[in-house]
């Protein structure tokens, strides 16, 4: 399974609970009977997800959170498919990271689509935390990208439909891009043919 | 600055006013002592080295501010400095070497500088080689796939190294590398597109993939300066650059990093061991591919280091801790090479992708290390820096050689006890040849011994003389001695007895001289079996004979005959018929020959076939047996046939007549005595089985009268009861007529010589 048909990049601060995420949403569908390849670490994970009826692998990769990286993050999500941009809604310095992040990823990779993902939502009911991140706030900046989940790795609310909702626009959006690609190379092919037509025409 | 410098120098070098490159032109001190064209190169190759020396200072700023601290560190070290200098230039000028000796390919190629790389496909010849082992390897990996898919990717991978290296020269590394990108895109679009692949699967389309670019760039990545830290750019300064910078960290340990690290623990050792093992091996890997997969193996070890559920933010960490320890050889130009000519898809998506993105990071956190980012004080971390790297070395690089040490007196050990295991082998096997080599010795001493106690016994005494002896004794003396020795016996059994012995255990020996006597002991042997078979039927008949007087005298006749009989079978042809026939058969033919006479007579129906048959083989074989017969056979059934026949046609065809000094009396004597029997005949023919009894006892004359007796009404009515008796019949009956014919031959010699071939004639009927 080295092949992967989507690339997902998790950014968020340290703590912030992206490998916990990553960690239930693998062990869920572990115990579900599909292998999953790496068994060592949550850093990549690979797995087989479906999406109307067909299936696509997927490459989940863990960044580091810490700052001193930060700098480098942008390796990773070079050719990313989608992103999933985790904040705790108990901390307000984790959302001003994601900021940055979404800053980020709007000038450097424009075709990745961004997902919000508020984690521990457990916590968040319980009632153990405040919340810090005002839900208006939110709102408005999840109207810009393709959606905000509220997850909860410890209940495993909600991490199935975040990731089934990113396979499910990335093979949406794979089939128009193949469609978009072949059109692009039917129009190469025929500017080849016009152009060998015209040497051809020029050498006559 | 530099150009100034040397200016001055070069002229003072200039003595005379030719070119400095020693060609025949005119130099000129503008062109710094060179002629135009040498100048040209000159400087070609100046801006050149400038380029390569300005350009890491502006991409890599930090090595270049660090040239003083250098400078601080040469009163330490300076002689490793020296020599890391003295490194730099050598292999600058040996990077130019290789540069100039691709000119140098390209003006061979074809005159004109410039355009080059048209001609130059043509002079590139990829090794025969290359192919060869992709043939193999496409064997070994894939070995259900169509021969065809193997074709179309050697082709492919032709293709992509012609390409490849045509446009090597023409394209900067990226636009080189994005046309390895499209030839790797081409390849899928082929994969999916050709027939020949519709039946892959996508999991083995993708292996496919890798398969050819393992191999195209295996290839070229063997050629200098191409693929491989090519010659446009400043991959090897970097790679120096690295490798200084990294030893200048050496200091930094694990908890700069923040990573759990267990220096006391050997596990965590070993598994920092192999990771740093397979960093290095990056660089002896040949293909993207192959670095890759050392890439990933090296971070599934750091990962195993980090602790069972290792995030990220464990894993980079401890990467570059990995990193710094190793200080992998031409780190950055394996990683560029990597970046450049891997199939990008995978390295986008791929599990080796993301560790490669990881050790990506690695580097470039370590290039762009700075106290803030090892969260320490900017004075400490600069006396760090300024710290010789010697003395950084610190306990990790201790044990971490202590590792290296520890493997490498493994590695001692497993190969110790490999020879350990050799040497055992050895030794078994020389014992084991060591006994062989002693049985070997007993057992052909036994042999020698068996053979030599049983060759002297055999050879001399057996062989030569015996068997001569036998020879003698047995073939000659059974002709001489039966009749001398039958006589004393006077019962035919035992005498019969004695001669199939005799006859078997001559028969064995003689092996050259078979035919003539096996034809006499095979002749005699049949009759004395026929014999010895009619008195096992001798006792019934008493039982059944109704009148005891014939029998009695069948009896006195038998006893009478008996001995004459035998001697008639040692005598064999020529004695038999002048004792037997004139004087006893007097007697004992009169009943016999009624007898015989009785039953032709009476049966006459039943008869004429038989006559015709006897006629037949008389007239058939005559030539063939009157050659073949035995001679004591054929004499005995001479006079029966003689008799037998002669009272039907003996005088029509007067050939008795010619044996007048054998037969005419017994022929005249059967004339008389036919219309005698034929009074009997009406009794007689009752009597069949008595006549036949009768017969049997009257051995000497009746074997072949009886059987004829016997065949015509056994085979009339006891054919099946009997088969042997009357197949044996036959064989008699068959020189009973042939014997007619030939005892007007067998006094000849014709009759003898003839008769080795007899044993033919008389197998073929039996």
């Amino acid at each position: 399974m080295s092949r992967c048909d989507f690339k997902i990049v998790l950014l968020g601060s340290e703590h912030v609970g992206k490998t916990s995420l990553v960690l239930r949403f693998v062990n869920c569908r572990f115990n579900g009977g599909t292998p999953y390849q790496n068994t060592i670490g949550a850093a990549f994970c690979a797995k087989t997800m479906q999406s109307n009826g067909k299936d696509f692998n997927i490459g989940i990769w863990d960044t580091a959170g810490s700052e001193r990286y930060e700098a480098m993050t942008r390796m990773y999500y070079r050719g990313a498919h989608a992103a999933i941009v985790c904040y705790e809604p108990s901390s307000l310095e984790s959302w001003a990271r994601l900021r940055h992040w979404l800053q980020e990823l709007r000038t450097v990779e424009e075709e990745c689509k961004v997902y919000l993902c508020g984690t521990k939502k457990d916590l968040l009911d319980a009632g153990a935390v405040t919340r810090e991140v005002p839900e208006d706030i939110v709102a408005t900046y999840s109207q810009g990208h393709r959606g905000h989940f509220l997850t909860s790795s410890k209940t495993g609310e909600n991490v199935d439909e975040l990731f089934q909702k990113i396979v499910d626009d990335c093979a949406a959006d794979m089939r128009l891009m193949k469609n978009v690609e072949e059109l692009r190379l039917q129009l190469m092919k025929d500017e080849a043919i016009y152009k060998s037509k015209r040497k051809d025409f020029c050498s006559c | 600055m530099s150009f100034a410098s040397k200016m001055p120098s070069l002229r003072i070098d200039q003595s005379d006013l030719k070119c400095k490159n020693g060609c025949d032109y005119f130099g000129n001190p503008q062109w710094q002592g060179y002629c135009s064209k040498c100048h040209r190169e000159q400087m070609m190759r100046q801006r050149r080295a400038e380029k390569a020396s300005t350009n890491p200072s502006a991409t890599l700023p930090k090595p270049e501010q660090k040239k003083p601290e250098r400078g601080l560190k040469l009163s330490s070290h300076s002689s490793f400095s020296k020599f890391e200098e003295k490194r730099l230039r050598q292999s600058e000028t040996l990077k130019k070497a290789n540069l100039l000796k691709f000119s140098v390919f390209k003006k061979s190629s074809s005159d004109d500088h410039d355009h080059t790389p048209e001609k130059r496909p043509p002079e590139f010849k990829i090794p025969a080689m290359v192919f060869e082992g992709m043939k193999h390897d496409f064997r070994a990996r894939f070995p259900a796939l169509a021969p065809q898919v193997d074709r179309d990717a050697r082709v492919f991978v032709h293709s992509f190294i012609m390409d490849v290296i045509k446009c090597a020269n023409v394209m900067t590394v990226d636009e080189l590398s994005e046309r390895v990108q499209r030839q790797y895109q081409r390849f899928m679009k082929h994969m999916d597109t050709s027939p020949h692949f519709g039946n892959v699967d996508s999991d083995t389309k993708e292996l496919l993939l890798d398969f050819v670019e393992k191999h195209a760039m295996t290839y070229l990545h063997e050629l200098p300066s191409v693929v491989f830290s090519p010659s446009g750019t400043d991959d090897e300064r970097l790679d120096r650059a690295m490798s200084e910078r990294i030893q200048q960290l050496s200091w930094v340990g694990e908890r700069h990093l923040e990573c759990k690290l267990d220096r006391n623990s050997a596990a965590c050792r070993q598994l920092l061991y192999k990771a740093i093992s397979e960093l290095l091996g990056m660089d002896s890997a040949m293909s993207p591919g192959g670095k890759l997969a050392r890439v990933r193996r090296c971070c599934r070890h750091v990962l195993a280091l980090c602790g069972a559920p290792a995030s990220a933010d464990d894993l980079l960490p401890a990467l570059i801790f990995t990193v710094l320890k190793a200080n992998p050889p031409r780190l950055v130009s394996n990683i560029n090479f990597v970046t450049r000519f891997c199939n990008a898809q995978r390295l986008m998506t791929g599990e080796g992708g993301y560790y490669f993105t990881n050790l990506c990071c690695a580097v470039s956190f370590i290039e762009n290390l700075t106290a803030e980012s090892l969260n320490m004080d900017k004075k400490e971390f600069d006396c760090y820096m300024a710290m010789p790297a010697s003395i950084g070395g610190s306990a990790w690089a201790a044990a971490l050689s202590l590792c290296g040490c520890a493997r490498e007196a493994e590695e001692q050990l497993a190969a110790a006890q490999a020879l350990l295991r050799e040497a055992r082998d050895v030794q078994a096997q020389a014992q084991a040849v060591h006994d062989n080599a002693a049985t070997f010795e007993e057992q052909i001493v036994k042999k020698v011994q068996d053979v030599l106690s049983k060759t002297p016994l055999e050879i001399k005494p057996r062989r030569e003389l015996p068997q001569f002896g036998k020879f003698k004794s047995s073939a000659k003396p059974l002709i001489d001695l039966e009749p001398s020795v039958v006589p004393k016996e006077t019962n035919p059994e035992p005498s019969d007895q004695a001669l199939a012995q005799t006859g078997t255990s001559v028969q064995q020996p003689l092996i050259d001289y078979k035919d003539p006597p096996i034809d006499h002991k095979e002749t005699e042997a049949e009759q004395p079996r026929i014999d010895s078979r009619v008195p096992i039927a001798l006792p019934a008949p008493p039982l059944t004979t109704k009148d005891q007087k014939e029998q009695q005298i069948l009896t006195v006749d038998t006893s009478s005959t008996e001995p004459e009989k035998l001697n008639i079978l040692g005598f064999e042809v020529i004695d038999r018929p002048s004792p037997k026939s004139p004087q006893n058969l007097d007697q004992n033919w009169d009943l016999k020959q009624t007898s015989s006479l009785e039953l032709l007579t009476p049966s006459l129906l039943g008869f004429t076939p038989f006559d015709s048959r006897s006629i037949d083989e008389l007239m058939t074989p005559d030539e063939f047996v009157s050659d073949h017969l035995a001679p004591g056979l054929s004499n005995i059934n001479y006079d029966i046939d003689l008799s037998d026949f002669s009272g039907d046609n003996s005088l029509a065809e007067d050939a008795p007549k010619a044996k007048d000094p054998f037969s005419p009396d017994g022929i005249k004597k059967f004339d008389p005595f036919a219309p005698q029997p034929s009074t009997f005949a009406e009794t007689l023919e009752k009597f069949n089985e008595f006549s036949l009894v009768d017969a049997k006892t009257n051995r000497p004359y009746d074997p072949f009268e009886i059987v004829h007796r016997n065949t015509d009404p056994f085979s009339a009515g006891l054919a099946v009861t009997l088969p042997q008796q009357t197949t044996d019949p036959f064989s008699p009956q068959q020189k009973e007529g042939t014997s007619i014919l030939d005892d007007n031959n067998s006094p000849t010699a014709a009759c003898l010589l003839p008769s080795p071939l007899l044993p033919q004639s008389s197998g073929k009927p039996a």
